[in-house]
């Protein structure tokens, strides 16, 4: 999964683009609702005038209005909440916990079949139990929700009701609270169930053995030991311990302080709080510390010569290297740390502790930068129109997000970042790189399309040399350019103190393609920075935020229908909007395909549906023509196309007011291991909290004009 | 001095009601120009066979349908107000409340509706269930309950607010003879209260015994009304009860009154209403256990 479009921030959403691209969400409700307003009260009165006659209809309607403010304002806390206890109790009563016992059992099973060889266990686990979730919960709220306030007008139990004080918004909100919190006491359950079920169900580690692994040796020394852990879960991890990378078994601090000390060390007379001032003789400073600290490495039992200051007294001291941490290979998305300790006493054995898998749940917090393009000419703007390219080279293909650059040439995709600082870069800079490769001629297909990839400071133009990495199509590489690097002039220079980035934290990311006749594709968001990933656990919880949004809309739906449907009726229709609000983009673009005679006349598009309205769907297929082809041109088919115009109008109206499912985007966002921004839920709970407000609204002035004892 | 329009509980001024099918056509004339006032007070009676219009009118003073023409007021308000069901309240024909609940919780919920506190719902709960004489039977959900006792319980809801205005369609409706006799009585100490009590029902001797007022509906209108005692004395017929009167003064008293121009139209021994019996064999069972109930010989033929 890629993120396409970045979520933006609450601020704007609300209020709009600083450049006033695109009103904001505030202004499009106030929009909505004032034509919703006015379209009620004229609907409303041809309603009351058309059930009760001229006089007495506009007699009610009139009265209508005017006890809504006071209906509407006056509510009580404490008949809304004894409302949505009664809600409560009435779900419980129907059984709704029938729906956990469902939901445990499906995970009780799932397991046995869940993913056994999957290359990511993680994402399908997390699809699993979020869908699973998903889908339970949604048919429950609204049969709950639905078939409550029909049940009570054809019980008569609405009359002991509404002959007490009670509004009838408090009627409507009562219940949209209670199933609400019905629901959320549900999926408090199916998420702690699931957070167990899917961090018990993928936890393992490893075993690696002396047997496990064969020394690997250059000019009769070993250098390196290779091999695969242990068979559990169905995986193995390749292992490659290098044989000079050991360490004397301590900790220091950055000032030089020992901090903790390992059993070797220890033995060698080492304590906690000793002040290392020199390795090896050569004097420890600020300056040369990271590299010193790199010659600690080295062969395993050998020793390092360390001075030390303690208690003002200074004491040389050699230590055996008796410590390798490492990492396995990755497989399955996730890797295990290794620790591997050679004994002093017994030289010819170690032992290998492996850690629990890490990086299998992750929860990626993208920074994500501005992308603009070099041609191949390496010309930064377009001749015609003297603008910086946005756009790289389109390679025919229909959907026109990813634009490409050429291999071999001077293109370029270019991306700028803000905010690059040394404390949220401490070891340089981490990225995802997710492109797609496009192979003009097919070459050797099992071989990499090889890229490259650089630092510029956008400033001074001063980059660093670039690195080579193999672009792998539907992937995205983690890559990182450290905090070292080789600078043109073969300087290993820091990115933040030598001028890689600029003093107010901004930098260039250079991509290039290297193969000739290939290309790269990317967009905006195909290249991020990571400079810290989020709690899982905290994601979790918010993916799960992000079904209780779903689960109060349809439920605040489905009582909205049922104040004037019977139960079944407004069942079928909560079913079918959640059903449209799944498909509102297509919607969208089917109606754009009939109403925008500019898409409509285009041959290939990629947003334009094809087969036209209904009519002229329903009269292709009674002539059984395919979808593609163009109607003929006659009286008849120009009437086709009027009346199907007409007819999208309309739809195009009525879409506006249908919900959108398809942005609750949270689950995808959590099965993928990205963070979930707290901008996305708090747009999303001003959605549902509009959805709610419109829907009190509606359902009141619906139950307050409507005869309960008929 | 309390002006005659603060005493005046429920108004309907030419109060009609039309059922219309979906498309606006005419199916029933349920109320035609219904005129009636109910003062505060007293117990009125609305009586009338099935289809009269009874319901129909309890529903539109309630708000639960709306007047098709002419207007009705409760307390002053129009019967679309909510506000004017603070001071109400209502017994249905069946008692339509949440099964799944029990007694106490179905008062404590009715409470809340009333926006009353909770301490304040918990003693109105317990007071209201002793009333109804429902204390042994308050956990247990409605669904178990009998139809009298769901009866019971539908009243207590009605007067969780303490109203000052009560509508009871078919109060003994289900009831056994002594809930019939218990709710009679509840009726009228709600009446000694000072509260109003507008109740309809098919079962006349009830009416008859706890009614200030009737009114008579039949195909949607009002073709009675007045106090029961006036409407149901006959004036020109004298009825003379007396004990230890023996055959010949008998005779001596019809043979004066036919000396005086009065026609005898019949002497007999009175007797005791079925349910008179059944009470007073029902009080002498519970006041000695076990023993076969005699009523009084003497009365006995």
């Amino acid at each position: 999964m890629v993120i396409e479009k970045p979520v933006l921030p609450t601020w704007e959403w609300l209020f709009g683009q600083s450049d006033a691209s695109a009103a904001g969400a505030f202004f499009e409700f106030f929009k909505v609702a004032l034509i919703l307003f006015v379209l009620g009260l004229f609907v409303g009165l041809i309603v009351s005038v058309f059930r009760y006659g001229p006089a007495r209809g506009l007699q009610n309607y009139l009265r209508v209005l005017r006890q809504a403010p006071r209906d509407l304002l006056g509510i009580s806390p404490r008949r809304v909440l004894g409302l949505a206890v009664l809600a409560m109790r009435e779900a419980y009563r129907r059984r709704v916990w029938v729906a956990l016992m469902l939901f445990f059992i499906v995970l009780m099973f799932a397991s046995w079949n869940l993913a056994p060889n999957s290359d990511q266990p993680a994402v399908i686990y997390l699809n699993f139990v979020l869908t699973a979730a998903t889908y339970i919960m949604l048919p429950v709220a609204v049969f709950t929700a639905a078939f409550s306030l029909p049940q009570d007008i054809k019980n008569h139990t609405i009359y002991t009701v509404v002959t007490k004080p009670v509004r009838p918004s408090e009627i409507v909100l009562g219940r949209i609270l209670g199933f609400s919190v019905v629901g959320s006491g549900l999926l408090l359950a199916m998420g702690t169930a699931s957070y167990i079920f899917v961090v018990r169900g993928l936890d393992h580690t490893h075993q690696i053995t002396e047997e496990d692994l064969l020394p690997e040796t250059h000019r009769g020394r070993i250098v390196n030991f290779q091999g695969e852990t242990s068979n559990n879960d169905r995986h193995r991890h390749s292992v490659d311990i290098e044989a000079r990378n050991f360490y004397p078994e301590f900790e220091i601090s950055s000032s030089g302080t020992v901090t903790r000390v390992g059993r070797s060390a220890a033995d060698a007379g080492l304590r906690a709080g000793d002040r290392v001032t020199a390795i090896k003789g050569e004097p420890l400073t600020e300056k040369n510390r990271d590299q010193k600290l790199r010659g600690l490495a080295g062969r395993s039992l050998s020793d390092v010569q360390l001075s030390l200051i303690r208690d003002g007294k200074k004491i040389d001291l050699t230590v055996p290297r008796t410590i390798l941490e490492t990492f396995t290979g990755t497989n399955r998305g996730h890797k295990h740390r290794i620790v591997t300790r050679r004994s002093g006493t017994d030289k010819t054995t170690a032992t290998h502790a492996v850690g629990p898998a890490e990086g299998m749940f992750l929860a990626r917090v993208p920074q994500y930068g501005s992308l603009r393009f070099r041609d191949s000419k390496g010309d930064p703007q377009d001749p015609r129109t003297w603008t910086f390219n946005e756009q790289g080279v389109n390679i025919g293909k229909i959907f026109s997000y990813r634009s490409y650059i050429r291999g071999n040439t001077l293109a370029a995709a270019i991306w700028t970042f803000d905010g690059v600082t040394p404390e949220k870069y401490p070891n340089g800079l981490d990225m995802d790189v997710n492109i797609r490769v496009y192979r003009s001629y097919l070459g050797k297909i099992d071989a990499p399309v090889v890229g490259s990839i650089s630092v510029r400071n956008p400033d001074t133009g001063k980059r660093s040399r670039e690195q080579i990495f193999s672009g792998k199509d539907f992937t995205i590489e983690r890559m990182q350019i450290a905090r070292k690097v080789w600078s043109l002039d073969d300087e290993l220079i820091d990115l933040f103190a030598d001028g890689l980035i600029t003093p107010d934290g901004r930098t260039e990311v250079w991509i290039s393609c290297m193969d000739p006749g290939q290309y790269f594709g990317m967009a905006e968001a195909d290249v991020y920075l990571r400079s810290r990933d989020a709690s899982f656990t905290l994601n979790f919880i918010k993916g799960f935020l992000g079904i209780e949004l779903q689960i109060i809309l349809v439920t605040a739906l489905a009582v909205f229908f049922s104040t004037f449907l019977s139960g079944p009726v407004s069942t079928l229709l909560s079913f079918t909007t959640v059903l449209l609000g799944f498909n509102k983009d297509f919607l969208q673009r089917l109606v754009r395909s009939v109403l925008d005679p500019e898409l409509a006349q285009q041959a290939v598009a990629y947003k334009r549906v094809y087969g036209g309205g209904p009519i002229e769907a329903a009269y292709r297929i009674l002539l059984q023509l395919n979808i593609t082809s163009e109607l003929e041109t006659s009286p008849l088919t120009s009437a086709i196309k009027v009346i199907d115009v007409v007819i999208m109008y309309v739809v195009e109206n009525v879409l506006h007011l249908l919900a959108d499912f398809e942005q609750f985007l949270e689950v995808q966002y959590l099965s993928y291991g990205y963070d979930i921004p707290w901008d996305m839920l708090i747009q999303h709970s001003f959605s549902v909290i509009s959805f709610m407000f419109a829907t009190y609204i509606l359902g009141y002035f619906i139950l307050k004009s409507r005869e309960l004892a008929r | 001095m309390v002006s005659p329009a603060a005493n005046v509980v429920i108004e309907a001024r030419n109060l009609s009601k039309v059922y219309r099918d979906f498309w606006g056509r005419q199916k029933v004339r349920a109320l035609r120009a219904l005129d009636l006032t109910v003062e505060k007070g007293e117990i009125f009676g609305l009586l009338g066979p099935n289809g009269s219009g009874k319901s129909t009118t309890i529903k539109i003073l309630l708000g639960l349908l709306f007047p098709t023409g002419g207007e009705a007021l409760i307390f002053g308000q129009e019967a679309t107000q909510v506000s004017k069901n603070d001071r109400i309240g209502y017994l249905p024909e069946e008692s339509y409340l949440y099964r799944f609940l029990n007694a106490f919780e179905t008062l404590d919920f009715y409470g809340r509706l009333f926006n009353m506190p909770a301490g304040e719902r918990r003693d109105r709960s317990k007071q209201l269930i002793e009333t109804v004489g429902l204390s042994a039977a308050a956990r247990r959900p409605l669904k178990e309950y009998s139809k009298g006792m769901t009866r019971r319980i539908g009243l207590a809801q009605a007067l969780i607010n303490d109203p000052d205005l009560i509508l009871l369609d078919e109060p003994t409706s289900g009831l056994d003879p002594i809930g019939t006799k218990d709710m009679k009585n509840m009726i009228v100490g709600l009446k000694e209260q000072g509260k109003t009590v507008v109740l309809c029902s098919h079962l006349l001797a009830d009416v008859q015994d706890v009614c200030d007022r009737i009114a008579i509906l039949h195909q949607g209108e009002l073709k009675e009304l007045g106090r029961v005692d006036a409407l149901l004395r006959k004036r020109d017929l004298t009825q003379i009860q007396s004990t230890q009167l023996s055959p010949e003064v008998e005779k001596e008293v019809c043979d004066l009154i036919r000396a005086r121009g009065g026609q005898v139209l019949s002497t007999e021994n009175p007797t005791s209403t079925l349910e008179d019996l059944f009470l007073s064999i029902v009080q002498e069972s519970e006041a000695k256990p076990g023993k076969r109930a005699m009523p009084d010989e003497t009365n006995r033929e």
